[in-house]
């Protein structure tokens, strides 16, 4: 019998790939997608989105992207995984994305075919997006004023682009390379853990979509799960998963706190608790 | 307060999984609306959510409690059975659901729940509350043996023993009557445990060996018990058949008039006596216990036994007018036409040879009336307006109401006759008693002399008599008609059978009610026998109805043979088989053995035709024992011979087996039922529950289509979208099904995979949708939609860039 059929389960539970389908709508989340839809529909310019490691900045990138659809926005997602990428290379980037034929090599014309881009867009009616995704990697004062340059692209006194950073607390030090950037912020909001009800409901929620009908977790495993991953989303899940592993191999039917607690200290959670 | 804006509260808070805030809004809701059970289950669904098991519980348990007090008796069951899914060690919950389960016509389900309810009580160690379950399994299924068994251990273990033997004596009983024999053994060898001396189980254990063919240790068992000054008449009475099963003949009459001086209305040790003298060859003795037997089953209003006791009486005295008589009443009263009919036939032959011509006129006339080809009652009334006088005639046309009525105020006479203590006149003095008249009609000049005036019908009795013999009843087979009957029916009417036919065949087939059937010469008799092929055939079309369950047709043809050949071997044990009488056991051995004793075969009749028409030996007993299987106490009924698993088993597997059947029991359940209460788990969430109903309900063929769809609904719930789509496939592939439903099922298809992510499986089933029908509900939206949606997929790729 395997660990899915054990568990009465469709597919995996506690992934931590990112799956929209298992995406818990957290009254924490939902507030932030409301927050950075507002900015961009208002044309806000800079909307920024911090959070601690595995809080879901990722998940609402993603969802953000989903409900840019094509008729009403223009958009694109950058996602850095390199720190060490040029102003250039990002400014020919962001050109490309949202629809510049044969981007020039040249700088100014670059910047020029953009604005033109840009214009178009907004004659369509529709509204040019750009999200970043692990924005606090751009840790240049070049690449933070070649935003603050493509914010000043304006059409009758509107801006013609919004940027949605999402990022680590780090990122608020990137944005300070460039004050005069940092002070165009229209929206700054910071992703806070889990509290300890919403993570018994997310965890419930996971495994629902999983195929799970019944609890699997005691009300103390959840309790130290709370503890151990301080309502870190992605720590939920990474415990979780060990912890089901776990009792599969305990042919344990449900999880208790004993588990939770073991597949913590091998991850070396519990000192951080006790630090903390 | 506002309780919309609450529950809209609520709900929000319970979407955002602040599910504190939400029970919080809902408990405010129900200070206002106090006994609604919904909100109940929802807020047991928000502790559930925390983990808070044992609030969700509470509030499960509240909600159920006010379904079950609004009616909502599917609601109740569901919620129950989301508590169960939390917790499957609550006796009381299952009880509850068995209880409601009972209501709704569902036993076989609300068994299962009572079982595991008396389980989990049994397991806690409370024996009082199993046994109330166990009750409560006994009154939705008081005919069931090993509930009977079960609720006897219980009511033992709680300390009613007395109880618990009268519960343990019923499914003995019962397990008797329908023929398990070693069943009912297995639970007199326990009560023979708790209750030795109990005359009710010494008793029970021996017609326990007796039915198993061990009625010499049954017999050895009883005997030391009935030489006290009293003893019950229940162990003499078994004891007597125990006696008569071992050929103990004395002893069994002895002690069964025993019996009848301390009981003269005990009707089974009358009809064991009966049987004794049967099976001693003492049918002079018989007959009249019999006839009393009769009389007061008649008095009883038994029909059925007062009929079993007047085809044994016209077995044995085919002659016996009075007998006949009280079979035709019978056979009216009963609403056998057909019998009545064939008894109306033989009342006509007798009263012509008793003599009473203007009787016999009348009763032929009528049964000319009702059956206007039988040619026997035809030549017969014929033959009687030859021999009376004109006058005479004329006025039986006339006063034929009258003549009817003679008829029908000896039966009423009959009915009426006092039964208890009375040994009437036997069967033989009956006849002896009816006006003798052929000398009259001699005397008027018929032209007949009376030793010819014999019809197809012939009473044996006479026979004997105007063959100087003595001895009436050795003649019992004399139906079989003899060659001087058969002369006689020929003479009768010589155009319509050939003279090598013309005896057995008319009588049989007048008999049979075959009148109008061409035999052909095979069937005809070489002898005086009856024609082996017709007897066959008709015991076979006898034993193919019993087969089908259609007792009545298959009884009817059983007596039809056995007035044709009293004592037939196969005709008895067909009949005892169809009455599922334990003393027919008897019955079936003692005639034959009579039969084989007394009758005088033809000497034309070579031992091999005899064997032919009977399926047995009659005149070489050694011959005769295989055919029925040893001794005669071995002589099992059809219920004996079927196998069984037990020997010194214990009772639990019976209980086991009943347990096992219950899940078949629970398919063959009222589908409607099933389904709704399918509905009602969908509606708590409970998908897998609720999958098992539709499963049960898609069994009923008018259920099958909607079932089909309700349990791909659930499985599109459990997310299990290839289940779901297989059960709407099968829906698809339902014969004749509507244009509308069919592209339903497709719909509901294409909606599966679209919300389980296989939009491309999606796509094609809405795009085959639209080609078929592109207004049929959104399927053109749809198609747009994930067009839409598999173009912006790509472009949601390309959207995406890594830096």
């Amino acid at each position: 019998m395997s660990y899915l059929e054990f568990f009465n389960f469709n597919e995996q539970p506690f992934d931590i790939t990112v799956d929209e389908r298992f995406y818990f709508n957290s009254s924490e989340h939902e507030e932030a997608l409301l927050r950075l839809k507002y900015a961009i529909d208002n044309m806000k310019g800079l909307a920024v989105l911090i959070g601690d490691i595995g809080t879901g900045k990722t998940t609402l990138a993603r969802k953000m992207l989903d409900y840019l659809n094509e008729t009403d926005y223009e958009s694109a997602l950058l996602v850095i995984v390199h720190s060490s990428i040029t102003a250039e290379w990002l400014l020919r980037k962001i050109a490309m994305q949202l629809g510049v034929r044969e981007p020039s090599d040249n700088r100014m014309e670059l910047i020029s075919q953009l604005y033109r881009r840009l214009v178009e867009i907004q004659e369509e009616g529709r509204k040019a997006v750009v999200l970043v995704d692990e924005a606090q990697m751009l840790h240049s004062r070049e690449i933070m004023e070649e935003f603050r340059g493509i914010l000043n692209l304006e059409m009758g006194g509107k801006k013609l682009i919004t940027f949605l950073f999402f990022g680590l607390p780090d990122l608020d030090e990137c944005l300070a390379l460039d004050e005069p950037l940092k002070q165009r912020i229209a929206m700054k909001f910071r992703l806070k853990s889990l509290q300890d009800d919403v993570i018994s409901a997310y965890i419930t929620h996971r495994l629902h979509v999983a195929g799970r009908e019944t609890p699997l977790f005691t009300a103390k495993a959840l309790k130290a799960i709370s503890k151990y991953s301080s309502g870190t989303p992605r720590l939920i899940n990474i415990i979780c998963d060990n912890a089901l592993l776990e009792g599969f191999l305990l042919k344990n039917e449900m999880i208790d706190h004993n588990i939770v607690k073991n597949v913590a200290t091998d991850l070396g959670l519990v000192a951080i608790a006790s630090s903390s | 307060m506002d309780k919309n804006l609450i529950m809209k509260e609520a709900q929000k808070y319970a979407s955002k999984g602040m599910v504190d805030k939400a029970i919080e809004e809902w408990n405010r809701y129900l200070s206002i609306s106090l006994n609604d059970g919904v909100v109940y289950n929802t807020i047991g669904d928000l502790y559930l959510k925390k983990n808070a098991r044992a609030e969700a519980l509470d509030s499960f348990k509240r909600a159920a409690e006010i379904f079950v007090k609004e009616g909502f008796n599917l609601k109740a069951m569901a919620v129950y059975k989301k508590m169960i899914g939390l917790d499957s060690s609550m006796a009381d919950i299952f009880a509850a659901i068995g209880d409601l389960e009972a209501k709704r016509g569902l036993v076989a389900s609300a068994n299962e729940s009572f079982i595991k309810a008396a389980e989990i009580y049994t397991r806690q160690g409370s024996a009082a509350s199993a046994l109330d379950i166990y009750q409560r399994m006994a009154d939705i299924t008081p005919a069931n043996n090993a509930v009977k068994i079960k609720l006897a251990e219980a009511l033992i273990q709680v300390g009613r023993k007395d109880e618990g033997i009268a519960r343990y004596l019923e499914a003995a009983a019962g397990f008797q009557h329908e023929g398990l024999s070693n069943e009912s053994a297995a639970i007199y060898g326990k009560l023979s445990e708790l209750a030795p001396d109990k005359p009710e189980v010494v008793v029970g254990a021996a017609r326990g060996l007796i039915a198993q063919g061990r009625s010499g240790e049954a017999a050895a068992k009883l005997k030391p018990l009935v030489g006290g000054d009293f003893v019950e008449p229940l162990i003499l009475l078994a004891y007597g058949d125990a006696c008569l099963a071992t050929g103990m003949f004395d002893d069994a009459a002895k002690v069964l008039t025993n019996v009848l001086e301390m009981e003269p209305r005990n009707l089974s040790a009358r009809m064991a006596l009966a049987n004794v003298y049967i099976k001693a060859g003492h049918s002079d003795k018989a007959a009249p216990e019999l006839n009393t037997l009769a009389g007061e089953y008649s008095l009883a209003e038994d029909w059925p036994k007062m009929e079993e006791a007047l085809l044994l009486l016209v077995s044995m005295q085919t002659g016996n007018l009075e007998a006949h008589q009280k079979l035709h009443d019978l056979f009216v009263r009963r609403g056998k036409a057909q019998e009545a009919h064939q008894e109306l036939k033989i009342l006509g032959g007798l009263y012509y040879d008793s003599g009473d011509l203007r009787k016999a006129l009348n009763i032929s006339e009528r049964i000319l009336r009702e059956e206007p080809s039988d040619k026997v009652a035809a030549s017969r009334a014929e033959d009687i307006r030859n021999k009376l006088p004109a006058g005479a005639a004329e006025a039986s046309e006339e006063d034929m109401t009258d003549t009817f009525e003679i008829v029908t105020d000896i039966t009423e006479d009959i009915f009426d006759m006092p039964a208890s203590g009375l040994q009437g006149p036997s069967a033989v003095e009956n006849i002896e008693a009816i006006p003798f008249e052929l000398e009259t009609f001699s005397m008027e000049g018929s032209g007949r002399p009376p030793e010819t005036a014999i019809s197809a019908t012939e009473s044996n009795e006479f026979v004997l008599e105007l063959s100087g013999i003595d001895e009436p009843f050795t003649l019992d087979m004399g139906d079989v008609p003899t060659e001087a009957v058969s002369l006689e029916t020929f003479e009768i009417e010589p155009q319509q059978v050939s003279a090598e036919e013309a005896p057995s065949t008319l009588v049989m087939s007048t008999y049979m009610g075959l009148e109008d059937e061409v035999f052909s010469p095979e069937d005809a008799p070489t002898s005086g026998a009856i024609p082996a092929a017709i007897l066959a055939e008709n015991l076979e079309e006898a034993d193919f109805y019993a087969r089908q369950g259609l007792t009545d047709e298959a009884r009817g043809l059983y007596q039809q043979i056995l007035k044709l050949a009293p004592g037939n071997a196969e005709a008895l044990k067909g009949l005892a088989s169809l009455e599922g009488i334990t003393s027919m056991a008897f019955n079936v051995e003692p005639l034959l053995e009579g039969i084989s004793e007394a009758v005088e075969l033809p000497e034309i009749a070579s031992e091999a035709e005899v064997i032919e028409l009977t399926g047995l030996t009659l005149t070489d007993s050694d011959l005769l024992a295989p055919q029925l299987e040893g001794t005669p106490s071995e002589a099992m009924t059809t219920a004996e011979k079927k196998p069984s698993r037990f020997g010194d088993e214990n009772l639990d597997s019976m209980f086991n087996d009943f347990r096992e059947s219950i899940n078949q029991q629970i398919q063959g359940e009222d589908a409607d039922t099933h389904y709704n209460l399918g509905i009602a788990y969908m509606e708590m969430g409970l998908f897998n529950e609720a999958a098992s109903e539709f499963q049960i309900s898609m069994s009923a063929a008018p259920f099958y289509v909607s079932s089909c769809i309700m349990l791909a609904n659930c499985y599109q719930q459990m997310g299990k979208p290839d289940e779901a789509v297989e059960e709407l496939k099968k829906g698809v592939r339902v014969p004749d099904l509507k244009e509308e439903d069919y592209l339903s099922f497709r719909y509901e298809m294409g909606d599966v995979y679209q919300k389980h992510g296989k939009k491309q499986e999606a796509l094609r089933v809405f795009e085959a949708l639209e080609v078929a029908n592109a207004q049929f509900r959104d399927v053109a939206e749809r198609v747009a939609s994930l067009r839409n949606a598999s173009s912006s997929r790509l472009e949601k790729d390309r959207r995406v860039s890594y830096l």
